[in-house]
């Protein structure tokens, strides 16, 4: 009998994963907004009781057809496209109530280039697999980027809270993964598709439950880039619904 | 069709309500993955669960009542409150997608009717029909398999009132009750147990 049993478990194919529960997310109807150096484009990347949050990728224009591998001088602490990692926070200058500045601003004495894009970095035909790897391809930057998300009652205004060009990601990545992979294993990270890529998260804090609870589950997101000398401002509807997950999420 | 409606509803269901549903984020923290194409899932914030059970009750007992023993058929309903720290999820529910849901523990109040009673009649020794007490009850459940409660019940034909317990496991019952007055006395029964919950659920705060 025990064999039994045994032969069927063994032959019984494990069960697909399952999906999680479906829960509400905001969504963002959005085309890829052009920018005089690119394309921007924006998705909702987190989304629960007290608010959302944004991520605008921000992509130059013939982005992932100039990507190649280059050495950076490891000495140099921060992005050699003269790029900070992180938003510099100053409470005294910061317009935003909360010590969150609204805007970031880049660096104007770093690019020579008068409309904020920084010069290509050095190029060489190997680094070392360990190496963040950064664009050739000039970035995309914006000098400024806010949102603000309106309901029928009020707006909140986005708080930028970190952007990241995608070689940080891509050296983040390579970082967390040498922690638990041998160094034979490091070449085999993905690479992203594109290298040149900007990565803008904004946040939201708002009181989303108590607006899902009265039905408020639409809005509009307003989305203002300054970059490439052209400051533009796009308007797109957004909606809070279910949302079904792939298997593979959580 | 109509025997899959039939097993649903033999079954039990739950109902979604839909307050509260977002999850739990923290929106000033960035993403894990800023790269990432999906969104990031929310934390759960876990949900209530209130369970309307209805059923009947089959079995037997004896006691200072009937000497000979009786059989007996109860119906009962229990409305049970319990809340979870995982949400439910109806994907993983394959076979029945909106089945039955239930607390891992719960308190409720049951509301039961000892309703119709088969006993021997003393001078003909027949076997006669008739009607048992009426019980209210406080139930502590784990998970809906295990569960006990205490509570009164009360013989509207004599007056009689009393304390009465009652435990069960799956499709089990035992049950004691002692009732006083003019025609009190004490019973001890069992039996088999049938019930259908339905749960309303919805996500905590």
């Amino acid at each position: 009998m025990l064999a039994v049993v045994s032969l069927i478990s063994i032959a019984t194919s494990r069960p697909p994963p399952v999906s999680p529960a479906d829960v509400p997310m905001w969504s963002i109807a959005s085309q890829p907004l052009t920018l005089p150096c690119g394309t921007a484009e924006v998705r909702v990347s987190k989304s629960g009781k007290t608010g959302l949050g944004i991520t605008v990728t921000i992509s130059p224009t013939g982005s992932g057809q100039r990507r190649r591998q280059v050495a950076v001088d490891p000495a140099t602490p921060s992005d050699p496209a003269g790029m900070p990692s992180q938003v510099a926070v100053d409470p005294a200058t910061s317009s935003d109530p909360a010590g969150m500045p609204s805007q970031v601003a880049v660096d104007p004495a770093t690019p020579s280039d008068p409309a904020g894009m920084p010069s290509p970095v050095a190029v060489a035909p190997a680094a070392p697999a360990n190496a963040p790897l950064a664009p050739v391809a000039p970035a995309c930057l914006a000098r400024s980027i806010t949102a603000t998300l309106t309901f029928s009652d009020r707006s909140f205004p986005g708080r930028l809270v970190t952007q990241k060009r995608s070689s940080e990601l891509q050296a983040e990545l390579r970082q967390r993964r040498a922690e638990y992979v041998s160094a034979a294993d490091l070449g085999r990270v993905p690479e992203p598709s594109r290298l040149d890529e900007t990565y803008y998260y904004l946040a939201f804090e708002l009181d989303n439950e108590e607006r899902w609870n009265r039905g408020e589950r639409t809005a509009t997101l307003e989305l203002a880039i300054e970059a490439g000398g052209r400051a533009q401002v796009w308007t797109m509807p957004a909606t809070h619904a279910y949302r079904e997950w792939p298997a593979d999420q959580r | 069709m109509r025997a899959a409606l039939v097993v649903v509803a033999l079954a039990g269901c739950h109902v979604h309500r839909d307050v509260n549903a977002p999850g739990v984020i923290d929106p000033l923290a960035p993403p894990k993955d800023l790269a990432a194409a999906q969104p990031e899932y929310p934390d759960d914030p876990g949900e209530h669960r209130v369970t309307l059970t209805t059923g009947v009750l089959g079995g037997g007992g004896g006691g200072s009542f009937e000497d000979q023993g009786f059989f007996e058929l109860a119906g009962e309903v229990t409305l049970s409150y319990g809340q979870s720290e995982v949400t439910h999820n109806d994907h993983a529910m394959n076979l029945l997608p909106k089945g039955v849901v239930l607390a891992p523990r719960s308190v409720g109040l049951t509301l039961g009717w000892s309703g119709l009673r088969v006993v021997k009649d003393k001078l003909t020794d027949e076997s006669v029909a008739k009607t048992g007490p009426l019980y209210v009850e406080g139930q502590r459940s784990w998970a809906g398999f295990l569960g006990v409660g205490g509570g009164v019940a009360f013989d509207p034909k004599t007056g009689a009132a009393g304390p009465q317990v009652q435990g069960y496991f799956t499709i089990y019952y035992l049950r004691a009750r002692v009732l006083f007055g003019d025609d009190g006395g004490w019973e001890i029964g069992g039996g088999l147990q049938f019930k259908i919950p339905t749960t309303w659920v919805w996500r905590r705060r």
